[in-house]
């Protein structure tokens, strides 16, 4: 069922349910499917509406210190039903063996479960984001010479928009009510009978700041890491600190995927570009050798095609081929327009981010028009991540030349350690509400429950202790495949 | 052209942070012929200093060569066997050990250089 706030708020309170999932994105929505499958009641929480409104954005304005790039706070998030699947690429990875390796430590501890519980939800995450039987077996780079590189295999969703492929299902299901418009101002705590103190319910308001009640057994916060610890945060009537901020970690350890031009490569083996483009990725042995973090290196050279495209695409092939002719005009021209000469490619990457406690989410003191406190964020990297670019940037450059396939031109902070390293986001957030086994270290344990609350949980990317060396949607869907899986073997208190 | 390269020179920070800089570099205006395209001719401004960094990886030494330029790889030889252009006298001695050396950021083979040198100033 579907029920919109703006006109009716009173429905929120006729019912307890087994679980409240405060939003709709690809975490929330695949908690909320799994939990009706198996029987279970859920409230699903989407604080915008159907469609995108500036109304429901302009709440997630904040304020943005750190490193300067492009407006991570507000521009990466959409804020109403599917949540940010509505912009997403569709790019699909797994997270590899090392980063689950328990030697390799950052300061803070790393992923406490086994890689093998999250591919135990594979193939269903797989049928979820419309890829099924996709294979992510890495493949090996062929050379004359043994790499320390493979090739990553990433697999490119439709993109499943979220929203629209589940919205039927989700509004027909007897079992979950959607309520639209709601947003999540309050949690309340409890602690009678109960060794650990639990959420009872949550308070909702709508944009005319009309306030209702949601109750439920079990609440599952899946509104992104920048709204996660928001949230939590801002639950501070009871907690001064916030909710589940015990050991200070709620909003730290910010991570990001840092997209860095790595440099300019010229091909000498086109076979090995396979005519488009290829991924890299780092080796077990050459990240536990250098100690760095993981990534994807990724290269798409240019050529000239022979016929291709209209006249202007071959009007424009013709001034790049003529550009390209002579040096300083072709360094004159990418000051305007950045582009590649035939044979050439620029190195792309996503590359991981250790877990760092300075980069992280804090309250502004401007509020947003529900009263509450807006997020600051500050993402900022340590120079154990510089470390991992330039190495990593060296290294690839070192593996191209012994294949023979390639000369690469590093760009001058990979080889320069004096100068700041040009970097941008991937929209790819992740922390903020950690998982650890450790209370010390982090926000969830490994049920994704919040460590000292009986029944709150977190979904999604914000739990990643660390950002892996891949795109994280697939790695959050199985992780929220397998928190959805929990929630339904435990009793509940449904009440009609 | 004559400006900019200079220009370049003394702004590299490599050179700067080595204690090096464009007045305590000899100019040498050289004539570098491409060997890949013959028939055109190459003015550049080559600036003979060379230094040794150590510690870009742990087991790579480079030989920095500043300011070799742009100019130094053409379309042409990029699908081609691959050469590196620059003042003949500033690229030796290169470090036997290792066989890669980082020219203006380009991790290149020594087997990749190619020094040519047609004229000299006076």
């Amino acid at each position: 069922m579907q029920f919109d706030l703006e006109t009716d708020l009173s429905r929120l309170v006729t019912r307890t349910y087994d679980v409240c999932v405060v939003g709709t994105g690809p975490a929330g929505i695949t908690v909320a499917r799994q939990l009706a499958a198996a029987g279970k009641t859920v409230a699903l929480l989407e604080a915008g509406g159907l469609e995108r409104s500036e109304r429901s954005q302009a709440v997630y304005a904040g304020k943005s210190t750190g490193l300067k790039t492009w407006n991570a706070i507000e521009s990466c998030r959409l804020r109403y039903f599917g949540g940010t699947s509505n912009h997403w690429s569709g790019q699909c990875g797994v997270f590899d063996e090392s980063n689950f390796r328990p030697e390799r430590q950052h300061e803070l501890p790393g992923w406490p479960i086994e890689r093998q519980e999250l591919l135990a939800r594979l193939p269903e995450a797989l049928e979820i984001v419309d890829l099924p039987n996709a294979d992510f077996t890495p493949q090996p780079v062929a050379g004359k010479k043994a790499s320390r590189f493979f090739h990553p295999q990433l697999r490119l969703s439709p993109p499943t928009r979220f929203g629209t492929k589940y919205g039927k299902e989700i509004t027909d299901s007897k079992r979950i009510d959607l309520f639209l418009n709601a947003n999540l101002v309050d949690l309340t705590l409890a602690t009678a009978g109960a060794a650990e103190p639990r959420v009872t319910q949550g308070a909702v308001r709508n944009y005319a700041r009309e306030t209702g009640v949601v109750k439920a057994s079990r609440f599952v916060l899946a509104a992104g890491s920048i709204e996660n610890a928001r949230i939590l945060l801002n639950s501070n009537r009871q907690v001064a600190a916030g909710i589940g901020n015990h050991s200070d970690f709620v909003g730290r350890c910010f991570m990001e995927h840092l997209n860095v031009q790595i440099g300019r490569f010229v091909v000498l083996d086109k076979a090995f570009f396979k005519g488009n483009g290829i991924f890299m990725s780092p080796g077990a042995a050459l990240t536990s050798k250098l100690n760095i973090g993981g990534g994807i290196l990724a290269m798409a050279p240019s050529f000239t095609p022979s016929a291709y495209g209209g006249r202007l695409a071959r009007g424009k092939t013709f001034l790049r081929d003529q550009a390209c002719e002579f040096d300083t005009v072709k360094e004159f021209a990418r000051k305007f327009v950045d582009f590649n000469c035939s044979g050439e490619g620029v190195i792309t990457s996503l590359i991981e981010q250790a877990p760092d406690r300075n980069s992280r989410v804090t309250l502004d003191n401007e509020t947003d028009a529900f009263g509450l406190r807006r997020a600051h964020l500050n993402w900022v990297i340590n120079d154990a991540d510089r470390r991992t670019i330039r190495t990593l940037g060296f290294e690839l450059a070192r593996d191209l030349l012994e294949l023979d396939v390639a000369r690469v031109k590093l760009s001058d902070f990979i080889t320069d350690t004096s100068k700041d390293i040009e970097l941008i986001n991937h929209c790819h957030q992740m922390g903020t509400t950690r998982m650890s086994k450790d209370p010390k270290f982090g926000v969830v344990d490994t049920d994704c429950r919040v460590h000292g609350v009986g029944n709150l949980y977190v979904a999604g990317s914000s739990v990643f202790p660390t950002g892996g060396g891949t795109n994280p949607t697939l790695t959050l869907v199985m992780l929220a495949l397998r928190l959805g899986q929990h929630l339904s073997g435990l009793g509940g208190q449904s009440q009609a | 052209l004559q400006r900019s390269a200079v220009a370049a020179g003394t702004h590299s920070p490599i050179m700067m942070q080595r204690g090096c800089n464009a007045r305590s570099a000899r100019r040498v205006k050289a004539r570098v012929e491409m060997q890949h395209s013959p028939h055109r001719m190459r003015h550049d401004i080559c600036n003979p200093k060379i230094m040794l960094v150590k510690n870009l990886t742990t087991s790579v030494a480079a030989l920095i060569a500043k300011p070799l330029r742009a100019g130094l790889f053409t379309r042409r030889a990029a699908l081609g066997s691959l050469a590196v252009m620059g003042c003949g006298h500033a690229l030796a001695p290169l470090p036997a050990a290792d066989p890669l050396v980082l020219v203006d950021g380009w991790l290149v083979k020594q087997s990749d250089i190619k020094p040519v040198i047609l004229h000299q100033a006076p």
